[in-house]
């Protein structure tokens, strides 16, 4: 995909996107909403014709080449598709049979866990059984390659955790994934690479810990717990320049800068000089949370 | 199908047998459309037994034209003129009139809720190709027409009703009716906002 370009009226949703996605990998597009994400994935799909660049997926052009791309990729939408009416199992067992070689409905019905809502019209299912049949749906034909939009949104935690196994799967078994979200642990857990989409463009684009370590940053914390009232002027004397500490709430300090072994190791001697035991001491890391917002000068949500 | 009955046919599967168990389920890729013939069959089972679902649609294609056939035709309400008994000047028109509420409204309304529910979003990302879906659409509509007919037939030939007319000429006419209607139901069905942007 390259300089992929979608207005729509005035509004440009997606402005000169440029991703490529490896076969056989996971890729989480991850972005707040109205970033284009969305835009992008459609595009990819067939539903919306660039107003500029190149999308080819599976070397096919979407539009011209639709007939010919639709029975290898599936789709799974944000919302909605389904007839109300229509029962949980009828449906995909009616999807199935639009394919060659589609999996066993059944043993697929078990895996996600929609066993008890086989005959229950689509409009009573709860919110996560209705998003675990849209994802039954895209993957029912053995696609080659899976658009998952916003997988998760809506799941409770244990939702959410099958549905991650799922896809992890569907990446063992050579199913390449793209999907889009908006949790940045979705993407930190499934992504082999994550795409930061911003105002329709892809500002980073690297796997998770690339982008955790980018720009050479470093870990940027040290917490622990201790007694109340330790002299951290003290403490400072002992560290590198450029080191700040603090005790903020009382008990709870954290060494801020650059913190290398050296530092670790300076300022747990200096507990045991004084008797202190550091409970909980953690080392802090970037998290994409951090490289988001650093990317993007505003909170994910 | 097959893999199971050459199973069958050794013998070996009796009651104590343990069951057989299910191969774990691997998405290992195995692209393809089925052919098109099988896609639109199946497109149209499923949508003749979504329109029969539907209290509305059932309302409006069965129990409607039915109840105006023994309605009009047992009770004086319209006086009839020419020859003949009533049931034989209405059967024909309510025939019609069937045909005209699957064709044209059932199918607009159908189609209308469709284009809300973003069903044909979703077959946008099927193999089933455009003109497949509408091949089928049009197969689901003949075959509640047939239903339809054999029903009001039915109720007509209890009433007394003599048929008469070249049934080929009908059948015909059954079919160019459709065409109509149905082509103006799609239009209206596609062009027409949907009920949601109404209340929204």
């Amino acid at each position: 995909m390259t300089g992929l370009v979608k207005r729509y009226g005035s509004k440009t949703a997606v402005d000169g996107l440029n991703l490529q996605v490896e076969a056989g990998t996971v890729t989480a597009v991850l972005g707040p909403n109205g970033a284009g994400k969305t835009s992008t994935i459609e595009c990819c799909e067939g539903y919306r014709r660039p107003d500029g660049g190149t999308v080819r997926v599976l070397g096919l052009d979407p539009i011209a080449q639709g007939e010919q791309l639709r029975p290898r990729i599936g789709v799974m939408l944000q919302s909605g598709g389904i007839y109300p009416t229509v029962r949980a199992v009828e449906m995909l067992n009616h999807t199935a049979k639009l394919y060659a070689n589609p999996l066993d409905t059944g043993a697929l019905i078990e895996r996600l866990g929609l066993g008890s809502a086989g005959k229950t019209p689509f409009r009573r299912l709860s919110g996560g059984q209705q998003q675990r049949l849209s994802l039954a749906l895209a993957v029912v034909g053995r696609p080659e390659l899976v658009f998952l939009d916003e997988p998760t949104a809506g799941l409770d935690v244990q939702a959410r955790h099958a549905t991650w196994e799922l896809i992890e799967q569907l990446r063992r078994d050579g199913v390449t994934v793209v999907l889009t979200t908006h949790l940045l642990d979705e993407a930190e857990r499934l992504a082999d690479t994550v795409a930061i989409v911003d105002s329709g463009k892809v500002i980073a684009h690297d796997s998770p810990a690339g982008l955790a370590t980018a720009n050479g940053t470093r870990d940027t914390a040290i917490r622990f717990t201790a007694p109340t009232g330790l002299d951290l002027a003290g403490l400072l004397d002992t560290l590198p320049a450029g080191l700040t500490a603090v005790e903020q709430p009382p008990g709870s300090y954290l060494v801020g800068g650059e913190v290398t072994p050296d530092v670790l190791a300076k300022v747990t001697s200096w507990c045991a000089a004084k008797d202190v035991m550091p409970h909980g001491l953690n080392v802090g890391r970037r998290t994409l949370e951090d490289v988001f917002l650093d990317l993007t000068g505003r909170e994910l949500r | 199908m097959t893999t199971t009955a050459s199973a069958d046919e050794t013998g070996a599967m009796n009651a104590t047998d343990p069951p057989r168990r299910a191969e774990p389920l691997t998405f290992t890729p195995a692209p393809g459309a089925a052919p098109a013939s099988r896609m639109i069959l199946a497109q149209a089972v499923h949508e003749v037994r979504l329109m029969l679902r539907n209290p509305e649609q059932l309302l409006l294609t069965i129990v409607i034209p039915a109840l105006m056939m023994i309605l009009f035709s047992g009770e004086s309400l319209i006086t009839t003129d020419g020859p003949g008994k009533r049931i034989d000047f209405y059967a024909p028109g309510l025939f019609g009139a069937a045909v005209l509420s699957t064709a044209f409204t059932g199918l607009a309304i159908g189609t209308g809720f469709e284009r809300r529910y973003g069903v044909l979003k979703r077959m946008g990302a099927t193999p089933l190709p455009r003109w497949g879906l509408i091949v089928a659409k049009a197969l689901c509509v003949l075959c509640v027409e047939a239903i339809q007919i054999a029903l009001l037939s039915a109720i007509a030939l209890a009433m007394g009703w003599k048929p008469h007319g070249d049934p080929l000429a009908c059948a015909l006419l059954v079919v160019l009716a459709t065409g109509t209607f149905a082509g103006l139901g799609m239009l209206m069905a596609g062009t027409l906002r949907p009920s949601r942007a109404w209340g929204c």
